[in-house]
């Protein structure tokens, strides 16, 4: 049974009133005697004038009734079948970020184990019916979802892993009540350490439609993590900045070292002193050609995984361009200026299909579209890849469209002339970046495993190559039309879904334990790739058994919002009825049987007394 | 005198043809009742005074009689037939007979009207106009001078005096038609009619006696030996064992003062150890004021029960 508004309970409170009404004026049964000398005769203690003992009578016990029915009748309880062989449904939020893979003093293992253990005994009392067990990680997801509490549970629970840094427990909550939505009896039951650091803004402040229990697991633990590790070079070919920050989470101040590696060879051990909730910046200079950077700190603490950071110092992505054209001086310049490019340039009439990451036509196409991203500018009227009409000269203002705003943005287009525009017929899956007067400028689609990207104008019949937009429009086209480099770093449990080379088919994985994990590149060029172990990630993308491209990611542990080990406050106890739903049709309102009952007892009553009055009067 | 009852034995005056006349006889007593009671009488003392023309009490009295018992001389103005002449031829003095002469007597029939008298089962009121009833109808039957009076406050309008039997058919309407009187003051009402009937006789009191004021009063001014007064209580079994239970709000059924009290058996005790102790003061007080006392309980029946008790009691006779 539920109640819809508890609130209503509290006229409960008028059944202490009844009583002392009841004492205040009790009802004494009148009797008619002849005199009262003989019974004025009685001593004082007999007479029992004063006396307020409470009698319990018919009437007390009526008014009592109906007031408590009342009461219940006012909470709106609902009758959904609990203990009759009702179901009762109950999801299990267990925190999986990697604070609770700290040890919990007494339960002789880890966190994540404590919650296991806690989870089982929690599925064995609660007597559901089915349970959806959901682990809040750094993603939020469903583990097995309407599972009785059997052996397929338990097993789930022994697979909980500590996912990486971050706990979405909102989103867990979330994915909960969707499950729990319009079963009867539902109840969230939230296994973590509670260091979230959301339980002090939106967790507690989080309005509820089921029932939710708190429960906490581990203890207050002092922790040090290096907890930020950048690197930033200083020049095109200089040395690079490295940045790390070191912080302790603990009540104590304590002395330590902090190592640096380059390439897994020692390039400096640095002592800091660390105050109590305080942190010590460190930064290094490493000379040029390190490609991967490794930092630690000496632990001896309950979280080991956070006391290390790894960092790649490969910033950019190599990108072989190369350029077809009868005039290519100002575009090569604008190319060569784009770090991470090697150009090659060539006339239309020594053009072969060579394979090229970046391949740009400048006023030629060639029979077919290359591989990788594909730059057209000015395309020819005879092309057949494209129609092209010839060029028109078109009066009106440049307008970027909101597809163009990544691309465009910033870049100033006011004084530029682009000529009369090549008037180009656009594919029909072709995006429109830049327009004027309606007539596409520039547009890009993704074709095969080539991302196309056309120019509908002549370089030389404008000002844009003497214009400052120019280089920056050249390297940001580069950038969009050649995938990024892979991230330097990223937290442990991260997904991301990376861009890849477009001739990329599969992207392999090797997690840091040496496992590899094809993962296949999606239609729009992206892999998504889920970072959950921590150390070196080595990605490699391939075309069929090409290489393209391989690149290695430090995966970390180290964050202020996860390395912090002590527990915040959680919330109470969260009673919030789930209202009734369409479809929840186990759920009986039982308040209005409750009013027609003590609409009953006072009917009973009113007739009690006149029966009662009628025969005091006959007596009398 | 025994041969005055052979004569009133007489078919001459039946009461059974007369009864028919009597309508409001049947319904306090029947016809064999009254035949029975004829036969007893009401113990009057010597020391009351009456009229010696009538009546069947003793008297104090030497009277002239043909009943010898005594002589003594005559005196200019006696009677010459109370003359002993045997005694006169003896002794050659002139000599009266004397006897005891018999009287009759004022017979007082106080009945209490309250409307206390009107609660139990069976109403004692009703018991009252019983025993008034044939008591008057003795007091009639025995030539005295019957005077029945209800009260409450105070006397009410009275019946009589009333002498002879043919008064018994107003007699029993005029008791029948006493009406409850809000409530009693048995003590005033007895002094007040003490003044008013200063000849005295014999006093019969029918009352719950459950008034505020002093009974002691009343009796004073009842003293003996002009008055003889046979005070009959009449009580209620619920008087002296309520039968009640738990928190009550108790009615004074002549005042409609109320009085809460919670019943249990330690105040139940409390009450009949009360009820017993006012018993026993009015009988002392009674005896203290030369009365006679005789409780009454009003589920008694009449001829079986409070006529036999009042004879044991040598109240009848």
């Amino acid at each position: 049974m539920s109640l819809l508004a508890p609130l209503g309970l509290l006229a409960l409170l008028t059944l202490p009133v009844i009583v002392i009404l009841h004492m205040l004026r009790e009802r004494r049964r009148r009797v008619i005697v002849p005199s009262l000398l003989l019974w004025q005769l009685l001593p004082q203690s007999h007479a029992a004038r004063q006396r307020r003992r409470l009698s319990i009578t018919l009437l007390l016990l009526l008014h009592l009734l109906v007031a408590a029915l009342l009461a219940l009748a006012l909470a709106r309880p609902q009758w959904d079948g609990i203990g009759f062989g009702g179901q009762r449904h109950l999801a299990l939020v267990i925190d999986t970020s990697l604070s609770m893979a700290a040890p919990a003093p007494g339960a002789g293992g880890s966190r994540l184990d404590a919650a296991r253990i806690r989870a089982r005994s929690l599925l064995a009392a609660s007597g559901a019916s089915s349970a959806t067990l959901i682990a809040a990680g750094p993603q939020a997801q469903v583990i097995d979802g309407d599972a009785g509490n059997g052996a397929r549970l338990v097993a789930a629970l022994a697979r909980l892993q500590p996912a990486g840094v971050g706990s979405d427990v909102a989103g867990a909550l979330t994915l909960a009540e969707a499950s729990l939505r319009g079963r009867p009896n539902p109840q969230i039951i939230v296994l973590t350490d509670a260091a979230l650091p959301a339980l002090a803004g939106e967790l507690a402040t989080r309005a509820a439609t089921v029932p939710i229990r708190w429960e906490t697991v581990g203890g207050e633990l002092d922790n040090r993590a290096i907890v930020a590790f950048a690197a930033r070079p200083r020049s095109g070919t200089g040395p690079v900045q490295v940045y790390a920050r070191v912080a302790n989470y603990g009540g104590g101040a304590l002395r330590t070292v902090v190592r640096l590696y380059g390439d897994d060879a020692l390039l400096d051990a640095r002592p800091v002193m660390l105050r109590p909730d305080g942190e010590v910046e460190l930064t290094w200079t490493v000379p040029r050609g390190i490609g991967f950077l490794h930092a630690e700190v000496d632990g001896d603490d309950p979280l080991p995984a956070d006391d290390r950071a790894d960092l790649s110092l490969a910033a950019h992505r190599p990108v072989r361009a190369l350029l077809v054209s009868e005039q290519p001086a100002a575009l090569e310049r604008a190319l060569r200026a784009v770090p991470g490019v090697e150009l090659t340039v060539a006339a239309p009439s020594e053009y072969r299909d060579n394979p090229a990451d970046l391949t740009i036509f400048d006023g030629f196409l060639p029979a077919a579209w290359p591989s990788g991203g594909v730059l057209a500018i000015h395309p020819p009227r005879d092309a057949t890849l494209l129609a092209a009409g010839p060029p028109a000269p078109i009066s009106g203002e440049v307008a970027i469209t909101p597809a163009g705003a990544d691309l465009l943005e910033g870049i100033s287009l006011g004084a530029v002339e682009f000529g009369p525009a090549t008037s180009v017929t656009p594919p029909a899956e072709a995006v429109t970046l830049l327009s004027r007067a309606g007539q596409p400028l520039i547009f890009r689609w993704r074709f095969a495993d080539s991302v196309i990207a056309v120019w509908a104008f002549d370089l030389s019949q404008g000002n844009l190559t003497t214009r400052l937009a120019f280089p920056l429009l050249v390297a940001r086209t580069v950038r969009d039309l050649t995938p990024p480099a892979a991230p330097a770093s990223t937290l442990a449990g991260t997904t991301l879904s990376l861009p890849v080379d477009p001739r990329a088919t599969v992207v392999e994985v090797t997690a840091p334990d040496g496992t590899t994990t094809p993962v296949d590149v999606g239609p729009e060029g992206r892999a998504q790739v889920t970072f959950n172990q921590i150390g070196r990630y080595t990605l490699v993308e391939l075309a069929g058994d090409r290489q393209l491209y391989s690149a290695r990611v430090g995966v970390n542990a180290g964050a202020a919002s996860e390395s912090d080990l002590r527990p915040r406050p959680v919330p109470g106890p969260v009673a919030a009825p789930s209202p009734r739903r369409e479809g929840d049709e186990a759920a009986q309102p039982l308040w209005p049987w409750l009013v027609a009952v003590a609409l009953l007892v006072i009917l009973g009553e009113w007739v009690y007394v006149h029966a009662r009055r009628s025969r005091a009067f006959a007596e009398s | 005198m025994w041969f005055k009852t052979i004569f009133r034995r007489k078919p001459a005056a039946p009461l059974g043809p007369g009864s028919a006349t009597i309508p409001s006889a049947g319904r306090l007593f029947d016809e064999a009742f009254l035949r029975r009671l004829e036969r007893m009488s009401m113990q009057a003392r010597r020391t009351l005074r009456g009229n010696p023309s009538s009546g069947e009490h003793p008297s104090r009295r030497r009277l002239p009689t043909t009943v010898f018992s005594e002589h003594r001389p005559y005196t200019p103005g006696d009677d010459v037939r109370y003359v002993d002449w045997n005694a006169y031829a003896r002794q050659e003095h002139v000599l009266l007979k004397l006897g005891e002469a018999e009287q009759d007597v004022h017979v007082h029939l106080l009945i209490d009207a309250s409307r206390s008298m009107t609660i139990g089962d069976p109403p004692r009121l009703r018991l009252a106009q019983q025993l008034a009833g044939a008591l008057g109808y003795l007091a009639l039957a025995h030539s005295d001078r019957l005077h029945v009076a209800p009260f409450g406050q105070q006397a009410g309008r009275s019946f009589g005096p009333a002498q002879g039997k043919s008064r018994t058919v107003d007699m029993f309407r005029f008791i029948e038609r006493i009406t409850p009187q809000p409530d009693t003051r048995v003590g005033v009402v007895l002094a007040d009619y003490a003044r008013a009937h200063p000849q005295g006789g014999l006093l019969v009191l029918c009352s719950d006696l459950l008034a505020t004021d002093s009974l002691e009063a009343g009796l004073r001014a009842l003293a003996p030996p002009r008055w003889q007064v046979l005070v009959l209580h009449l009580l209620d079994q619920r008087d002296l064992e309520p039968g009640l239970q738990g928190p009550l709000e108790l009615e004074d059924s002549e005042t409609g003062q109320r009085l809460a009290v919670t019943l249990d058996e330690a105040t139940l005790r409390a009450y009949v150890r009360a009820a017993r102790e006012w018993r026993e003061r009015i009988a002392g007080l009674c005896a203290r004021r030369g009365a006679r006392y005789a409780p009454i309980m009003s589920h008694w029946p009449l001829e079986r029960q409070i006529i036999p008790y009042l004879h044991a009691r040598r109240l009848l006779s």
